[in-house]
């Protein structure tokens, strides 16, 4: 117990001790045998425990935790999750950004198609290279325009690349420019400039919007995946314009004329969803429209909580009969 | 004479039930047992061989969202009877279809249950299939219907019974269900919502199916416009955690789709599609984007259900 004193008396003279006082017993911590945490520590990295992923990730933190840089912390969450959950580290990766001028073909809503730098809720998606470098995992950054028929000409002009890997180069969300790697100017993929002798892809993961997504095709860069490679492509429905349109439909079907297995649609939470009352406060990342609330049991329109991420697989007939082979039987959650 | 106890009705629900304001994408309804779930709701034992139910706390989310008290809630293939249990215990009337002698009779035996603990609202099981709604049988209930709520059933209730028709094919389950939404459509009364819950599932190769896209196309054909997708969560929220409820058949097959280097998820929610009819979809859309709604700055923010406040009307 600290003595009393006068209260001129300094503050640091507070931190003297009494001589009367009992002097201070340390308080003794629980303690295990050594030998009992190292063989833990040998079991857990010797049988690390499988993740088991669901649909649904909740990506979401609970407090806003603003950084510097315009990547949404749920997005940079989900990208690491992604990362983790579909490669091992050594492995290669390519992170896809729209290129920021595509604007999407006629008739897509006004609203959900635009696409600046900087704006939209996949803003600085490349800004994830950092993350993904301190994983382990070597980053190939890929500004992407649309294909050409989409656009003419004028969209490839702004195609670039960089490489990065464990202490390599810095992703930048404006131009991925390199000092010494220079820029190669090409529009859509282009496997004898990326994948050139060299190890394909484990991961291709890009992020764009479902307009965005519609001009963009990444199913068509399912060339630089590895045989077991990974494309995931996060992107969201749309119901900005009353009616819902859903991006699944043309994003599955090319995938199967591309060669892919459609494996899962995921759904990540990019609001935090209690029990009972979801928390939104201060989690307004998303820059869409917000909806104005309309009337009651007349016009119910739910606000969109989830993105969706697409997972599709290279379609190997080894694949395919080894995993026909252990998943004959069906799925119940019951 | 002395007064029998009476229990207060619609009983109380638990909070997670509720649906949330702002109403969000993703439904909380995961936080009981698929068997505590059938237990709160106090159906009859044999509910859960109904393997392609809805969920009671899903059911009970979409009716609560949907719905008025005093509405006509309608599952065109209603199974074991979980739609009709969650109606009656939200206050709601409830009429359910099914061709299967089994689930008829749970279904009968849940409604009954229902009414026995309180529930005071119509509830009806026929023993028809969804095409009776297009006969002159159920011309009383066009334009009456508040929701048709109902699953995409793929495989078949029961292995004792004989179904005519063991839909075990999915996209032969989703041009079933098209055909009932035919028969559905003329039913909604203005404003009215018909939603379809469908639980993810895979082809045996391990490949995700699509079930949204067709059912998309399926009730765009019948004049229906697609309105929202949500997402019903059936694992259990753990603050930030989520806990899946995947069986042991499940898991197997995602350990080992793992060790062959295709990992796939465990299946931790179902899809629910609302549809609206496409005029009033249109003209709501038109409302929505004219008139200005008070903000949630105002001091008339609606409540969730049921509430009247200033410039309340219907679009239609």
């Amino acid at each position: 117990m600290p003595p009393t004193r006068d209260h001129d008396t300094p503050d640091d003279q507070s931190q003297q001790h009494d001589p009367t006082d009992p002097p201070t017993v340390p308080i003794r911590l629980p303690h295990r045998p050594r030998n009992a945490r190292l063989r833990d520590l040998r079991l857990v990295l010797r049988h690390p425990r499988p993740s088991r992923p669901a649909s649904v990730w909740p990506c979401a933190e609970d407090e806003l935790r603003e950084g510097t840089g315009l990547i949404a912390q749920w997005l940079l969450t989900a990208i690491i999750k992604i990362v983790t959950g579909y490669t091992a580290p050594g492995q290669r990766m390519l992170l896809l950004d729209p290129a920021p001028h595509i604007t999407p073909p006629a008739g897509w809503p006004s609203a959900a198609a635009g696409h600046r730098p900087g704006h939209g809720p996949y803003a600085g998606l490349l800004e994830a290279g950092w993350a993904v470098v301190r994983l382990g995992r070597g980053v190939h950054t890929q500004t992407a325009a649309a294909r050409p028929d989409w656009f003419g000409d004028s969209a490839a002009d702004a195609s670039s690349e960089s490489e990065s890997g464990p202490g390599l180069h810095t992703p930048s969300p404006a131009g991925d420019h390199l000092g010494a790697g220079g820029t190669d100017r090409q529009s859509g993929p282009d496997t004898a400039t990326i994948a050139h002798g060299r190890d394909r892809f484990e991961l291709i993961l890009t992020a764009a919007e479902p307009a965005t997504l519609a001009a963009l095709q990444p199913t068509d860069w399912a060339g630089l995946l590895t045989p077991t490679g990974t494309l995931a492509v996060i992107t969201h429905s749309d119901n900005s314009g009353g009616w819902f349109t859903d991006p699944a439909g043309p994003l599955v079907r090319a995938a199967h004329h591309a060669g892919l297995r459609f494996t899962d649609r995921i759904a990540l939470l990019r609001v935090p969803i209690r029990d009972t009352v979801p928390a939104v406060a201060g989690t307004a990342t998303h820059s869409r429209p917000a909806r104005a609330p309309g009337p009651p049991t007349t016009s119910v329109r739910h606000t969109q909580a989830h993105d969706d991420l697409f997972v599709f697989t290279r379609r190997t007939a080894a694949n395919s009969d080894a995993t026909s082979a252990v998943t004959g039987e069906g799925t119940s959650d019951d | 004479m002395t007064d029998r106890p009476t229990l207060p009705w619609p009983p109380s629900r638990p909070p997670q039930e509720q649906p949330p304001n702002p109403r969000l994408s993703v439904w909380p309804t995961g936080q009981r047992d698929p068997a505590a779930q059938l237990r709160d709701a106090g159906c009859v034992a044999g509910t859960d061989t109904d393997v392609d139910r809805i969920p009671p706390a899903v059911a009970a989310h979409a009716i609560a969202t949907y719905t008025r008290p005093g509405d006509l809630v309608l599952d065109p293939d209603c199974g074991a009877g979980t739609v009709l249990v969650e109606a009656l215990r939200a206050g709601r009337h409830a009429l359910g279809l099914t061709s299967r002698r089994r689930s008829w009779t749970l279904a009968r035996a849940n409604v009954t249950a229902a009414k026995a603990a309180g529930a005071w609202r119509d509830g009806s099981v026929l023993d028809a299939r969804p095409a009776m709604l297009a006969s002159v049988r159920a011309a009383g209930l066009a334009g009456r219907i508040g929701l048709v709520l109902t699953a995409l059933r793929v495989t078949a209730n029961g292995a004792d019974e004989q179904d005519p028709s063991p839909d075990r094919d999915h996209a032969a389950a989703i041009n079933r269900l098209a055909a009932t939404l035919t028969y559905c459509e003329p039913l909604l009364r203005s404003g009215g919502y018909l939603v379809v819950v469908a639980r993810p599932r895979r082809h045996p190769d391990g490949s995700l199916l699509d079930s949204v896209t067709p059912l998309l196309a399926a009730g765009t054909s019948v004049g229906l416009a697609p309105v929202d997708r949500c997402i019903a969560l059936t694992a259990g929220l753990r603050g930030r955690r989520l806990v899946t409820r995947a069986s042991l058949d499940e898991r197997r097959a995602a350990a080992r789709a793992r060790a062959v280097g295709v990992p796939t998820a465990l299946t931790a929610h179902h899809e629910v599609l609302a549809f609206q009819l496409a005029h009033e979809a249109e003209l709501a859309a038109a409302a929505a984007a004219a008139i200005p709604w008070p903000t949630e700055h105002n001091d008339t923010r609606p409540a969730v259900n049921g509430a009247e406040y200033r410039g309340w009307g219907r679009a239609a």
